[in-house]
């Protein structure tokens, strides 16, 4: 009982924790709330011109290896959805690899929280919003109504796999002094071929991409899931994204050991 | 009453690995293939005690080691070797338990929210450290009232001068009532208004809540003003550690002084005084402490001339640990 209350108690507290943090970021982001509405709109304009191009590919071409129209457009619901999640709830997942280099991690460090976490959340993207609110829309588009369920769990693991690897990248710093260059490539590596039908590639590529750079993970085996749901390959995708969670979560841990901060002079923007 | 020791740090070792690299291109190109990494010792074998309510300073020239063992300290870094207990806690093991403890503020590496007023970090960091909404508001009316930051509250920290800044950045260290205060240059860029300002409310703080501060400064006045006990660190070992009142006897007996005047400076001898540069409307001075005291010194000067701008100088940090070297 008294666990239980403890427990529920510390829910509430993180839950207060993440909430100010939250109005935190976006009195921040009102600062300069032209110059992020415009990212946020460029970013949905950018999505818009990638449905054009395929409405367009698909109307000379009906499909690509079996992948119709409405099979791109789930993949581009599950890949905006999942991006948006991971940039709206964990907004500096992207700079994980800058902080550890500039010695910014002191800052996190100092405090009672637990610093991975405290990291990922202290910022708000709000482009990565814009992608979030497109998504949303393009799956009430053209996801049928009783396949929402099943999508909202796979956009779930999906932004598991793409924190896990964003961590991964980012976490290298600890090792190699700085992977800034590294993290930002694979990031926008796994964003681009992620963006492109599962069924184009095949044989050794297929693989690189259910391991390596896990793209196949993200958008290519969620979509065949919608398509014709298989536990086999459901069990594969849920347990590959508890392994790259795990395995993110042990090089970061590690490498915290290894930090060595820095006198680089910071401001927390 | 006995006071218990807070920090306890024993033959505490940090090693780094840094990377050569030759001047140029071809440098460059080298090192990516055949690096030449060697290892430094941060911190070499250093071992001390501070007692509850202790105003130490922990001083030593640039890459000395002060930083390093400060964060070491902190549970930001981890050592290579050695033990150290602060408030109970060893801190690279039990960091978050540690950090409801201590305090810290590193005059370079700023907390507050830059562009937002401070006291939305203030509300921030009521949250992070979990703490009771009630006792929060008391708390931060009392530290508003002592610091004197009412006015600043609502203003965005980018607006705030550099004194203004750092008494907010004391404030958001201190609204979890911590033990223990870890202050890295707080003075630092500070003109000597702020400098005095801070000197008396970290004075205050200390007298009124117990509070232990371990204090790293360049500025000798910070130390002369603030602390009895001084440690001196110097390629990661104490070369000193004891009363700062002893340190004054032993090394610091003089001070410099640079004077503005308004007419043109006539040279004067004075026992106890050497003319170390002079111009037509300024001079700087070396004032043996054993023989004359800055307020002789100033008394007669004033009397002496008319003067614009004044500057005093205590002896720089270098010098006292090549005195300490020399004498041992």
């Amino acid at each position: 009982m008294v666990a239980k209350k403890n427990s529920q108690n510390s829910i509430k507290k993180t839950a207060k924790f993440m909430l100010e943090y939250f109005k935190i970021n976006l009195q921040s982001i009102m600062e300069y709330r032209i110059s992020f509405i415009t990212q946020a709109s460029f970013m949905f304009v950018n999505d818009i011109f990638w449905v054009i191009f395929w409405a367009i590919f698909f109307n000379k071409f009906p499909s690509i290896n079996n992948w119709v129209f409405t099979d791109i457009m789930a993949m581009f619901v599950v890949i905006t959805c999942a991006w948006g999640l991971v940039g709206t709830v964990f907004g500096n997942f992207k700079n994980t690899a800058e902080i550890i280099r500039d010695g910014q991690l002191d800052f996190y460090l100092a405090l009672p929280k637990e610093e991975l976490s405290h990291i990922l959340i202290s910022k708000l993207k709000f482009d990565a919003f814009g992608d979030l609110l497109f998504g949303i829309i393009l799956a009430i588009i053209f996801v049928p109504f009783a396949k929402l369920p099943l999508l909202l769990v796979l956009v779930l693991v999906s932004s598991i796999i793409i924190l896990g690897f964003a961590i991964i990248l980012g976490s290298l710093s600890f090792y190699m002094g700085s992977s800034v260059e590294v993290a930002n490539q694979g990031l926008m590596g796994i964003l681009t071929l992620a963006s492109y039908p599962f069924s184009v590639f095949s044989g050794f590529t297929r693989i690189f991409l259910l391991t390596l750079i896990p793209a196949g993970f993200i958008t290519g085996v969620p979509v065949e899931l919608l398509k014709l749901f298989d536990w086999k390959w459901f069990l594969l995708m849920l347990a590959f994204a508890g392994i790259v969670l795990g395995i993110s979560l042990i090089i970061f841990k590690k490498g915290v050991k290894r930090y060595e901060s820095g006198n680089l002079i910071n401001a927390r923007i | 009453m006995k006071e218990r020791d807070v920090i306890e740090v024993n033959h505490l070792n940090k090693t780094f690995k840094i990377k050569h690299k030759a001047a140029g291109f071809l440098g460059s190109v080298k090192s990516l293939f055949k690096p030449n990494i060697t290892e430094i010792k941060a911190v070499d074998n250093i071992s001390f005690n501070i007692k509850q309510g202790e105003i130490v300073a922990f001083i030593g020239p640039n890459g000395a080691g002060k930083s390093t063992t400060i964060k070491i300290l902190t549970g930001i870094l981890f050592p290579t070797s050695g033990q150290v207990k602060i408030a109970g806690f060893v801190p690279w093991e039990e960091r978050t338990k540690l950090s409801y403890k201590i305090g810290s503020v590193f005059g370079q590496k700023p907390q507050l929210w830059y562009h937002l007023p401070a006291i939305d970090t203030f509300n921030l960091f009521s949250k992070i450290y979990e703490l009771d909404e009630r006792e929060y508001k008391s708390r931060l009316n009392y530290l508003v009232k002592i610091f004197e930051i009412n006015d600043l509250l609502d203003i965005p920290v980018r607006r705030l001068s550099l004194g203004q800044r750092m008494k907010c950045e004391i404030v958001a260290s201190l609204l979890h009532r911590p033990e223990i205060l870890l202050l890295d240059e707080p003075t630092i860029g500070l003109d000597i208004i702020a400098k005095q300002k801070i000197r008396e409310l970290i004075r205050e703080l200390n007298k009124k809540e117990k509070v232990t501060i371990l204090l790293t400064s360049h500025d000798t006045q910070d130390i002369e003003n603030l602390c009895k006990r001084i440690i001196i660190i110097n390629h990661g070992r104490i070369v000193y550690d004891g009363e700062v009142e002893s340190l004054n006897k032993e090394y610091l007996k003089s001070k410099i002084i640079s004077v503005k005047f308004e007419n043109p400076f006539k040279s004067f001898s004075l026992s106890g005084v050497k003319i170390l540069k002079s111009e037509e409307y300024f001079a700087s001075f070396e004032i043996d402490l054993t023989k004359i005291s800055v307020k002789e010194f100033i008394d007669f000067i004033i009397k002496k001339c008319s003067i614009l701008d004044i500057n005093i100088s205590g002896t720089p940090i270098e010098e006292v640990i090549t005195k300490i070297y020399q004498q041992k």
